[in-house]
C-alpha cells in the first residue's frame, strides 16, 4: 500500500505510461488531510507524485482513485446546506483565491483537504 | 408579563446586606433585550467617568435574557458586566455557558447586580425566588472545583443547582481572573474575576423551578423548528459535525495550515508541532467523552483524561482551541497533556487561559532576551518549549510568588515594568487570541476596535474569513472588511444580549434569531429591528469607554503585528493592513477619531 501511496501517476493521456517515455517531468507534493478526510485516509501526510502542469483539479483526481469510493463522496459537491465539502489551500492559500481547480502544483508544494468544520 | 423574561431583577448591596427587587421596564428591554445589552445599560444608568476597578461601586451584574432557558438551540448562556475593567479600564465584559444561565432565570430573577463591597468573605444563593447573603469565610482561599462541591452539597437538589465562584486567582485580585461555573466553564476575559473578589463575594448559588413562558408558544416552536433543521444540516454544528466531532480543537491544523497560528508570542505564525496538539490528536489520545452547556444541540465540549505522566490529569474538561494556542503554539510546547493540564489549573485557580497564556508567553521573550535579570526569577527557568515551567507560571500567578507577583500584572505592565513594552502582545492591555492578524486581516481589525479589548469573539471574522461561512472571504484583503467586521459585531451584541451562544451563527442569521425572539418576547422584530439592537449595544459600550477615555489611540495593534512581516511558513511576508482599513470602519460606524457622533447615538436612541 505505502509504495503505491507514494508512487501515484494519474494517466493524463492514454498514451502516457508508467515510465514516461515521453521525457514529462515528476514532482512531489506534500498532502495533509484534517479532521473527517484524515478518518477516511488514516494518514494525515502523505506524498503525491504528480507531472509537471498538474493542478489541484487533477490532484484531487489521483486522491480520489488512490482512497476510492468514501473519499470520493467526502471531497465532492456541497452539503445539503450548500457548503464546499471541502476547501483546499496550496501553500496556505484558499484555492478560491487562486486560480481554483485549475491552480498548477510545483515541487514541494503543500496541498491541505479541509473539511468544513469548526470555530472557536 | 413580557414573555421569556422572569420579570425582575435582584440589586444586592454586599455592605449592607441589602436585598431588592426591582423590575425592570418594557421600553428598556425593547431597546436591550436583556444579557450585554441590559447589563451595559444598567451601568450607564449609574455611570461614573472616573470610576476604579476595585471601588465599591463598580457594578457587577449577572444577566440572562429572553431566551435563556426557553425551549430554543444554545439557550445555556450568560453575561457578566462590570463597569471598569481592571484588565483594560473599560467596560468588562464576558459570557458564559454550562447551565447558570438557565438556572438563575429557573431562580425566578433576570439578573442580579451587585454594588458595595462586603466586609467577611460572603456567597449568594437564590433558590426558587428567595435570595440570601451567606457569610462564609470558610470559603476563602478554596479552589473553584472544591468550592463548587461544597456549595452543592449545601442545597437539596445538588443536581437542579449551580454555582458561579471565583478561585484563589480571582481573591487576588488577578486582573485577567475569570468567573467560573459548573467548574469547568468560564466568563474569563477583562478581569471579571477580581471585581468579584474585590467585593468578597465568593460564589452565587441558583436553583429553581420557575419557567418564564413564550409570548407565543406555537410559532416559536415552528421557527424552533426551522432553526434545528438549519443546525442539524450545517457542517459545523450538526450532530455528527466539526464541533461535536473534535471541539473548537480542531482549529488548530486549519489555523496552523493557514500560516496563521501564533507562536513563541507571536514572533512567528506557523508551528511544526502543531498537529501533536491538534483535535484530531486529542480524540486519539486522550478524549473520553463529548458534552455541551444546557439545551445545546451542538455539544462542542471535550472530556478529557491523561493517565499517566508528568502532566497527568484525571476526568477534567476541555481543552479549547484559544488554550491549546495559548499554553502550546504561543508558548512553544508542543506537548498536549501539558496543556490539558494547563488548562485544569487555570479551571481550578479561576485564571483567563488566554491572557494567562499570552502573559507567559510574554514573559518567555523578555527572559530570553535578558529583559528579565536572572536575578528576578531567583531560579525559575522559565523559557520557551519547556512545559514544566510554563505550568509553574499559572499557579505563581495566581498566588503572586516570586516572579508570578509581575506575571500577576499581565503583560502589559509586566513588559512596560521591564523596559520592553512592545513585547505584550495586547489591545487595550488585554491579551490577542489564536489568530495571527498579519495572515487573517479581518480578525485583525476585529481586534483592534473590539469595545473589550484584543477579542475574538465580538466580531468572530473567522467564520468568513477561514470557514467560508456564510461566504468565503480572502483572509488576505482588506477589501469590505469594515463592512463585515461590523456586521458580525452588532450581530454578537445581539446574541450577547439574547443571550444564546455564538457558535449557532455557523448556521444561523439576523432573521432566525428576530424569528425566535419575537416569538418568545412579543416584541415585533425583523432582521433590521434586531441589526439596530445589535448597533445600539455595541455603541453604548464604545461610549462608556470614550467617557473613561478611550478613542482611536486605543483603536491599534501591537507594532510587532503590523511592521514585522511574518517570518516564515505559509503567510510568510504578510503583515497586518489594520492602520488602512480603520478609517473606513469608523466611516461605517459614523463615528469620528473611534468615537461615535452625537447623530449617531441619537439615531439609536441613547442620551
Amino acid at each position: 500500500m505505502e509504495f503505491e501511496e507514494y508512487h501515484v501517476r494519474f494517466l493524463l493521456f492514454p498514451f502516457k505510461s508508467l515510465y514516461s517515455f515521453s521525457g514529462e517531468i515528476g514532482l512531489k507534493i506534500h498532502v495533509k488531510f484534517l479532521a473527517t478526510i484524515r478518518e477516511i485516509t488514516d494518514k494525515s501526510e502523505i506524498e503525491l507524485e504528480l507531472h509537471s502542469g498538474d493542478t489541484v483539479g487533477t490532484a484531487l483526481q489521483a486522491l480520489q482513485t488512490l482512497y476510492g469510493a468514501e473519499f470520493k463522496e467526502a471531497t465532492t459537491g456541497t452539503t445539503a446546506g450548500g457548503i464546499p465539502k471541502v476547501r483546499f489551500l496550496v501553500n496556505g492559500r484558499d484555492t478560491d483565491f487562486l486560480e481554483g481547480f485549475a491552480t498548477v502544483l510545483k515541487e514541494g508544494d503543500v496541498m491541505v483537504l479541509v473539511p468544513p468544520i469548526a470555530g472557536g | 408579563m413580557l414573555g421569556g423574561y422572569a420579570g425582575k431583577i435582584l440589586d444586592v448591596n454586599l455592605e449592607t446586606g441589602e436585598l431588592r427587587d426591582k423590575t425592570l421596564d418594557e421600553k428598556t428591554l425593547r431597546m436591550y433585550l436583556g444579557g450585554k445589552g441590559l447589563g451595559l445599560k444598567l451601568v450607564y444608568d449609574e455611570f461614573r467617568p472616573d470610576m476604579q476597578p476595585f471601588d465599591p461601586d463598580n457594578l457587577l451584574v449577572f444577566a440572562s435574557g429572553p431566551a435563556t432557558g426557553a425551549k430554543i438551540p444554545t439557550s445555556g448562556r450568560y453575561h457578566v458586566v462590570c463597569s471598569k475593567s481592571p484588565q483594560t479600564g473599560t467596560v468588562g465584559s464576558g459570557n458564559s455557558g454550562g447551565k447558570w444561565g438557565p438556572y438563575l432565570k429557573f431562580s425566578g430573577y433576570d439578573a442580579v447586580v451587585f454594588r458595595g463591597i462586603s466586609k467577611e468573605p460572603v456567597y449568594l444563593s437564590i433558590v426558587d425566588g428567595k435570595a440570601g447573603l451567606v457569610e462564609a469565610p470558610e470559603l476563602w482561599g478554596m479552589t473553584v472545583h472544591a468550592v463548587t462541591d461544597e456549595l452543592t452539597g449545601r442545597t437539596e437538589n445538588p443536581r437542579k443547582t449551580s454555582v458561579a465562584c471565583i478561585g484563589p486567582a480571582g481573591e487576588n485580585l488577578v486582573p485577567f481572573s475569570g468567573i467560573m461555573n459548573d467548574k469547568y466553564r468560564t466568563a474569563g476575559r477583562t478581569g471579571l474575576g477580581a471585581v468579584m473578589g474585590s467585593k468578597k463575594l465568593k460564589a452565587i448559588v441558583v436553583s429553581g423551578s420557575q419557567r418564564a413562558e413564550p409570548a407565543n408558544p406555537e410559532l416559536l416552536k415552528e421557527r424552533v423548528a426551522e432553526a434545528m433543521k438549519k443546525i442539524k444540516e450545517n457542517p459545523v454544528t450538526a450532530p455528527d459535525g466539526g464541533l461535536h466531532t473534535y471541539g473548537t480543537a480542531v482549529l488548530v491544523n486549519i489555523i496552523n495550515e493557514s500560516g496563521a497560528y501564533p507562536t513563541r508570542n507571536f514572533q512567528e505564525a506557523y508551528f511544526p508541532e502543531a498537529d501533536e496538539q491538534s483535535g484530531e490528536t486529542l480524540v486519539k489520545k486522550y478524549l473520553t467523552g463529548r458534552g455541551g452547556c444546557w439545551g445545546c444541540p451542538i455539544l462542542c465540549g471535550r472530556k478529557s483524561d491523561v493517565p499517566e505522566g508528568p502532566f497527568s490529569v484525571r476526568d477534567t474538561e476541555g481543552p479549547e482551541y484559544e488554550t491549546i494556542f495559548a499554553f502550546g503554539s504561543d508558548c512553544g510546547v508542543k506537548d498536549l497533556d501539558a496543556l490539558i493540564k494547563a488548562n485544569h489549573l487555570c479551571d481550578e485557580l479561576g485564571l483567563d487561559t488566554i491572557s494567562m497564556g499570552g502573559t507567559i508567553a510574554c514573559a518567555m521573550e523578555l527572559v530570553e532576551k535578558g529583559k528579565i535579570p536572572q536575578e528576578k526569577l531567583h531560579g525559575f527557568n522559565l523559557r520557551f518549549g519547556d512545559p514544566g515551567s510554563m505550568i509553574e507560571a499559572i499557579w505563581r500567578t495566581a498566588y503572586r510568588a516570586g516572579i508570578g507577583a509581575d506575571l500577576a500584572l499581565g503583560s502589559k505592565m509586566l513588559s512596560e515594568k521591564y523596559g520592553a513594552p512592545e513585547l505584550s502582545m495586547a489591545v487595550k492591555g488585554m491579551e490577542l487570541p489564536a489568530y495571527d492578524p498579519r495572515a487573517i486581516q479581518g480578525i485583525g481589525l476585529n481586534y483592534a476596535t473590539a469595545n473589550r479589548g484584543g477579542d475574538h469573539v465580538y466580531g468572530y471574522m473567522i467564520s468568513p474569513e477561514i470557514l467560508g461561512l456564510p461566504e468565503k472571504l480572502d483572509p488576505y484583503a482588506v477589501k469590505d472588511k469594515p463592512r463585515w467586521t461590523i456586521i458580525l459585531q452588532d450581530l454578537t451584541s445581539a446574541i450577547n444580549s439574547s443571550v444564546v451562544c455564538l457558535f449557532s451563527s455557523f448556521a444561523l442569521g439576523f432573521p432566525e434569531y428576530a424569528g425566535m425572539l419575537a416569538a418568545i418576547t412579543g416584541f415585533e422584530l425583523d432582521a433590521d429591528k434586531l441589526l439596530k439592537i445589535g448597533e445600539r449595544i455595541t455603541n453604548l459600550e464604545r461610549l462608556m469607554n470614550n467617557m473613561y477615555g478611550l478613542d482611536r489611540n486605543e483603536d491599534v495593534l501591537p507594532k510587532r503585528l503590523t511592521e514585522d512581516p511574518v517570518p516564515a511558513g505559509p503567510a510568510r511576508g504578510q503583515i497586518s493592513h489594520v492602520p488602512e482599513m480603520i478609517h473606513e470602519y469608523y466611516s461605517l460606524r459614523g463615528w469620528v477619531e473611534g468615537k461615535p457622533t452625537k447623530e449617531k447615538l441619537k439615531e439609536l436612541g441613547i442620551s
